[in-house]
């Protein structure tokens, strides 16, 4: 396998990598935007030197051994580096190919790899078996039989189920209706995607985005036959179920039939948007017509007769909003639209919560010093309410809440938009 | 006299004049050297060297009494004479000038064009070599560590050596500019040295203000206007000098007017200068801007005659003593460690007498880097011929 | 191996790196034509562990590298001979900040724009702002004198710096300076400052700090040629002005910046942009842009434009800012050259840079500081490619030579490193650089701290066998 390094033939795994590694100039503008970097100071947890190994890998000057492996496990995937990479190298995609390789090469172990590639794999793709598991999952919270089988849980699944948020009621847990006409004069027509999780974990959110879009003069359709994305399943290394997601989600949406595919969960925004790199030829129309809703409705201008909601607010940027979509002025300007809200600035907005996917579950330790890091900044400022725009986020952030005492509501923007509009008529 | 003589006259052909034993510095020399060019200087430092011949290097003389006395010194080494590469560059404002050439000659030579030379001389006689030695500060150019760009230095080993050079921004090797700024003549000869001169302001103020009735804090917000150039007080009075261009000039003295600043036709720093210049014993500290005004009582409570410049943290006392009373010297030599202590940063002798230096460090405490400073000495002057005792540790 | 139990008991599990493929990740900094692996790279989080492993490593004779960000240019944190890097990242506390006396303390591994970050509400900032302060440490800066766009006006590291706590390579921790500036002796601060980690180990800053200037106004200049942009920046030097920063970006680089993602709307057919920044009072700002932009009309500027907004601001930079990443994209490496002339000598050295990289087949632009005459020639190429290496390596050589003969220098503000230490005599003879010598052995008689750095390793520099250099491949032991 080994070739001369330098001889520019490389045919290690990561070929497919390998031309995108070389973008990397090793300027190392990316280390301060990595919060693994920021928490371990070591060169191999940052960008540039996960990058190095993967060049490394490659070249067949080291082996696709232990150091890659941990890394690939211990990136956040949240992209910031990609926001400060002045070369423009697709880290989100190195890492994912890196992370494919591993698991092809089946290097990782460990029950907390099996439950997530299990889960990954086999469930969360399946809204039934989805459904009917958080549903197991409520009773079992609600009888208090999840603390009971806690002690004969092996050490990391006994870790890993410390984390597991508490399940909303049923109510809240539906699917969307098909169609929703506007308020008013049509604006336009948006297609909305439920995702996976959001209708078991936030079917408010879900909720409260058709709402909020109706109100702003949108009809809002809901297509039949969507499901999970692939983000996950993609980030963990499998591309073959990402792909078969991915391309269920092509089927069933119409691009020529909406002015826009609209997601309220950045993680599947980024995506959706890059349909068109995991289904090359299949999915451009598709991919082009992905928004996320703060853009939708930023765009569109919210109802002008919203009422107050009172408090101050501090928006926490997901990382696949900003670092993957680029969008980080939208949501802010919906929130400051909103009579009574203030929005309040803390610091290092656009720095990872720690959430990242299931990287909560998986990397528990490192997950909580980088929520740490993000509860110090919030705690200085102590707002009212912490708005982000993802499933994920939301619950790391309402975790953080809970361990680190803050006062603060952990709420989507588009349920504070709700609410304001839901105000309407107090005033 | 002795064979080195004879071996130094075959350098310095009529560069040598011996005599009869003169006191100076607490150093009795015997004879004085008088280089003409920069190798000959070079090969006079190898012969004392091989000979253990202590050296007192003067250019100007002015700074004489600063820093430890040369006791062990029995040569002079008169650095005014020595010819050496000249050049001054107005396009580029760069300035190669020779160690012995007052600077007050090059600021007249200056004088007209569109920049100036950043050095504050003591006196007619300082050298440009002088100053750079003893890092001789005054009121209105800051440290001349900042303004010299490169050198050219003779060596005890009889080498002559360049670093840094004419242009403005370099990192190529070690900066040992700023080594030998300030290192009094204790590690080498400077010959010549780079200078970055500064623009000529459009427009210069004096501002002259009562410093009682002032909170010491405003008058410090006064001295650090962007374009306050100098700050200084001395017997109550804020002297201010403004410079910079018409704008910036109107927004800080208007700024200064409400201290009750009035602007003045006169420089008094000149004047300020020659007081600043006094003596028998005088001492400056160094330290936190914000203690100018309690540093500055401390001094004055101790009997000294006060000069503080607030923006920069630097106070200096003269003290009128006796320099024969042991005991007035000593309270003095107190009185600046306290004012040290109270200022969070070091203080020196700048001016005492012989005696009165004798015995004492005029660093004040060197502390536990004395080790390293005697290893560099060491390093460059393993004979310890060039101004011994003079500098940290009588090194 | 007993070094690395010894280093392990001082640092922890987790404070060490010993797995070769770790290793491999630290084998160059921000240059990465010298490589070199370290045995093992430690982590400490305090002086004392500092102190701790400096003697760990005489004991056992091991030389040692102090790293920061590792984003130098001139291979100053790479160990080259081996040795254990020691990696100050974890010491990144800022210790203590006064408002009053404007000063800093802070640990080496903050993050230079996390400090003026630090202290904005303050209304105070740290000046030097090299290009990498997003990443780069003040440790780092320390060490390499590190530069900027605006040292222009407010100088470099150099002038900023008021105190160091040092651990010496004998291990004793010395304090040098004060917070208020100052010495008592030689000026020790001044001497570490710029001394690319090879007197010691710095483990505290003490930093000045500047009050941000009441009002900043960014220039963009646009000119037919460079001669005419330096002569704009010469007819503004030669007034007497002093604006923050003055930089120049030429034709190449903005056609380079135009088909990337940074591209900024610039006129392809301008030879020469030319970016001044003016701060101070606002009347005073006012004067300065108007003067600026008189001279840069009266030398041609064939448009002039002040940004009127953020944004704007932006914009003008990015062709600046953006030039790195855009030339970077071109192939796989980057060489970013650092060298300085007189200013006046910017346009025939300019248009001599170009011809070396014409003749000898690179791509080649250029970016540079234009007020301090500080070039910085980029070259994309492929290591990868041998003999590609050669000429870029040919071409950097040659581009030196004319800076020096132009009575120029080898390097504004990357440093010297590894890689332009065998340059060092173009410069300099024997005694010059024994003189540096002296000053490295009073400190580290051993030569155990960073070894390799700033001296020579061959005897003549005409030498042009790359090999003989070392920028061949370290082997994987």
């Amino acid at each position: 396998m080994t070739t001369s390094p330098e001889n520019g033939t490389p045919l290690g795994v990561l070929a497919a990598a390998y031309e995108s590694t070389l973008d990397c100039v090793h300027c190392g503008l990316c280390l301060t935007a990595c919060p693994t970097y920021r928490e371990t100071g070591r060169e191999t947890s940052s960008p540039r030197g996960r990058i190095y190994l993967m060049r490394g890998v490659a070249e067949g000057r080291i082996p696709l051994g232990e150091t890659i492996v941990e890394e690939a496990a211990l990136c956040l995937g949240c992209r910031a580096c990609e926001t400060a990479c002045p070369a423009g190298v697709p880290y989100g995609a190195l890492l994912e190919e890196t992370r494919a390789a591993v698991a092809d090469a089946d290097l990782r172990t460990g029950i907390a790899a099996r439950i997530e590639r299990s889960a990954l794999a086999d469930l969360v793709p399946h809204p039934r078996r989805l459904h009917w598991a958080v549903n197991l999952l409520a009773g079992a919270q609600r009888l208090g039989l999840d603390r009971l089988v806690r002690p004969l849980m092996p050490q990391r699944l006994r870790e890993m189920h410390a984390l597991l948020p508490q399940i909303p009621p049923s109510s809240e847990r539906g699917r969307l209706p098909a169609f929703t006409p506007a308020e008013g004069p049509t604006r336009g027509r948006v297609a909305v995607f439920e995702g996976c999780i959001m209708p078991e974990m936030f079917g408010r959110v879900n909720a409260a985005t058709v709402r909020v879009l109706a109100a702003s003069g949108f009809d809002v359709v809901v297509p039949q036959g969507q499901g999970c994305c692939g983000a996950l399943q993609a980030h963990s290394g499998d591309a073959t179920t990402a792909r078969a997601l991915a391309s269920r989600n092509v089927a069933a949406f119409d691009p020529a039939d909406v002015d826009a595919i609209v997601v309220n969960s950045a993680g599947c925004g980024a995506a959706m948007r890059e349909a068109d790199h995991v289904l090359p030829g299949e999915a451009d129309d598709f991919a082009r017509k992905v928004r996320d809703v703060s853009e939708v409705l930023a765009e569109a201008g919210l109802p002008r007769d919203l009422g107050r909601v009172e408090g101050t607010v501090c928006y926490d940027d997901p990382c696949h909003l900003i670092h993957a979509q680029g969008v980080s002025l939208p949501p802010r300007a919906l929130l400051e639209a909103i009579p009574g809200l203030t929005l309040v600035a803390h610091d290092d907005p656009g720095g990872c919560c720690g959430a990242a996917g299931i990287y909560n579950l998986t990397q528990p330790e490192m997950s909580a010093r980088i929520l740490a890091r993000k509860m110090d900044a919030l705690s200085a400022v102590a707002p009212d309410f912490i708005a982000s725009g993802n499933p994920g986020c939301l619950m790391q952030l309402s975790t953080g809440v809970a361990v680190h005492g803050l006062q603060a509501e952990v709420v989507h923007p588009v349920e504070l938009i709700d609410r304001a509009i839901a105000a309407r008529s107090a005033n | 006299m002795s064979s080195w003589v004879a071996e130094m006259e075959s350098i310095l052909p009529g560069g040598v004049e011996t005599h009869a034993p003169v006191a100076l510095e607490g150093a009795k020399l015997e004879a004085t050297l008088r280089p003409e060019s920069r190798e000959a200087l070079a090969a006079s430092l190898r012969v004392s060297r091989e000979h253990g011949k202590g050296l007192l290097i003067v250019g100007g003389s002015t700074e004489l009494s600063f820093a430890n006395a040369p006791c062990t010194a029995c040569v002079r080494l008169d650095t005014v004479g020595i010819r050496t590469e000249r050049e001054i560059d107005l396009e580029e404002g760069v300035a190669l000038l020779p160690a012995g050439e007052t600077v007050r000659s090059v600021q007249a030579e200056l004088a007209g064009s569109s920049f100036e030379l950043p050095f504050d001389a003591a006196g007619p006689e300082a050298t440009i070599g002088g100053v750079v030695a003893s890092a001789r500060q005054g009121f209105r150019y800051g440290p001349p560590r900042d303004h010299v760009l490169g050198m050219l230095v003779a060596l005890p080993s009889g080498e002559l050596v360049r670093f840094g050079g004419r242009v403005v921004k370099n990192v190529t090797g070690y900066d040992l500019n700023k080594l030998f700024t300030g290192s009094f003549g204790s590690l080498g000869v400077i010959v010549s040295v780079w200078v970055r001169l500064q623009p000529v302001p459009e427009r210069v103020a004096f501002v002259a203000a009562p410093a009682d009735g002032h909170e010491p804090a405003a008058l410090l917000q006064g001295a650090r206007g962007a374009s306050v150039r100098a700050a200084v007080v001395a017997s109550s009075i804020l002297h201010f000098e403004v410079a910079g261009d018409e704008a910036a000039v109107e927004h800080d003295v208007a700024r200064l007017r409400t201290l009750g600043g009035e602007v003045s036709s006169d420089d008094a720093f000149g004047g300020l200068e020659e007081a600043r210049h006094g003596g028998p014993f005088r001492v400056r500290v160094t330290g936190r801007p914000t203690r100018w005004a309690e540093v500055s009582q401390i001094l004055a409570a101790g009997g000294g005659v006060v000069i503080a410049e607030p923006a920069r943290g630097i106070v200096r006392g003269t003290f009128a003593l006796d320099d024969q009373d042991e005991r007035s010297i000593a309270d003095a030599w107190n009185c600046a460690r306290e004012a040290s202590r109270c200022a969070g940063g070091p203080f020196a002798i700048e001016a005492a007498s012989v005696s009165a230096r004798y015995g004492r460090e005029v660093y004040g405490a060197v502390g536990a880097t004395a080790p390293l400073q005697r290893a560099i000495k060491s390093r460059y002057d393993p004979a310890g011929i060039l101004n011994p005792g003079r500098f940290v540790g009588n090194a | 191996m007993r070094l690395v139990s010894a280093l392990r008991a001082i640092v922890g599990d987790d404070g060490i790196l010993v797995r070769d493929e770790e290793l491999f990740v630290y084998e160059a900094d921000g240059l990465t034509l010298h490589r070199g692996r370290p045995v093992a790279v430690v982590l400490p989080r305090d002086k004392t562990e500092v102190q701790r492993i400096v003697r760990s490593c005489r004991e056992h004779e091991v030389p040692f590298v102090p790293r920061g960000a590792g984003t130098g240019l001139s291979g100053g944190a790479t160990a080259i001979e081996g040795g254990v890097i020691i990696e100050l990242q974890r010491m990144n506390r800022i210790v203590r900040v006064d408002e009053n006396d404007r000063f800093a303390i802070v640990q080496p591994g903050v993050v230079n724009a996390d400090l003026s970050k630090a202290v904005a509400h303050l209304d105070l900032f740290y000046a030097p702002d090299p290009s990498s302060q997003q990443a780069c440490t003040i440790g780092g800066n320390v060490a390499e004198n590190s530069g900027g766009p605006h040292t222009l006006k407010y100088g470099t590291t150099t002038n900023h710096i008021l105190g160091l706590e040092l651990v010496t390579p004998d291990g004793e921790c010395l304090q040098l300076g004060s917070e208020a500036g100052g010495t008592n002796g030689y000026d020790l601060v001044g001497t570490v400052v710029g001394s690319e980690g090879t007197l010691g180990i710095v483990t505290e800053v003490t930093v000045r700090l500047t009050p941000v200037p009441e009002t900043v106004a960014t220039m963009l200049g646009i000119f037919d040629g460079v001669v005419e942009a330096c002569r704009a920046v010469g007819a503004v030097i030669g007034a007497g002005l002093v604006p923050a920063a003055m930089e120049i970006v030429d034709q190449r680089t903005i056609n380079a910046v135009e088909d990337s993602r940074y591209a900024a709307g610039l006129p392809r057919d301008a030879g020469a942009i030319l970016i001044v920044e003016a701060d101070g009072s606002s009347a005073s700002v006012a004067r300065q842009v108007e003067r600026i932009r008189e001279f840069a009309e009266a030398s041609g500027a064939r448009d002039f434009q002040v940004a009127r907004d953020e944004a704007e601001r932006v914009r003008f930079w990015r062709a600046r800012k953006g030039a790195f990443g855009a030339m970077g994209r071109l192939a796989p490496d980057l060489y970013v050259h650092d060298a300085v002339v007189p200013r006046k000598k910017l346009p025939e050295i300019l248009a001599a840079v170009c011809e070396i990289g014409d003749r000898h087949g690179l791509k080649l632009s250029n970016v540079f500081h234009a007020g301090d005459g500080n070039l910085h020639p980029n070259i994309s190429f492929d290591r990868r490619d041998a003999e590609e290496m050669e000429r870029v390596i040919a071409a950097g050589e040659e581009i030196l030579r004319i800076c020096v003969e132009a009575g120029g220098v080898i390097t504004g503000e990357h440093g010297v490193g590894t890689e332009k230490r065998d340059y060092m005599r173009l410069l300099f003879s024997e005694a010059d650089l024994d003189a540096m010598m002296k000053l490295r052995l009073a400190f580290d008689p051993e030569r155990v701290c960073n070894p390799g750095k700033i001296f020579p390793t061959t005897r003549f520099c005409a030498e042009s066998n790359p090999k003989a250099r070392g920028y061949d491949e370290v082997p994987i032991s």
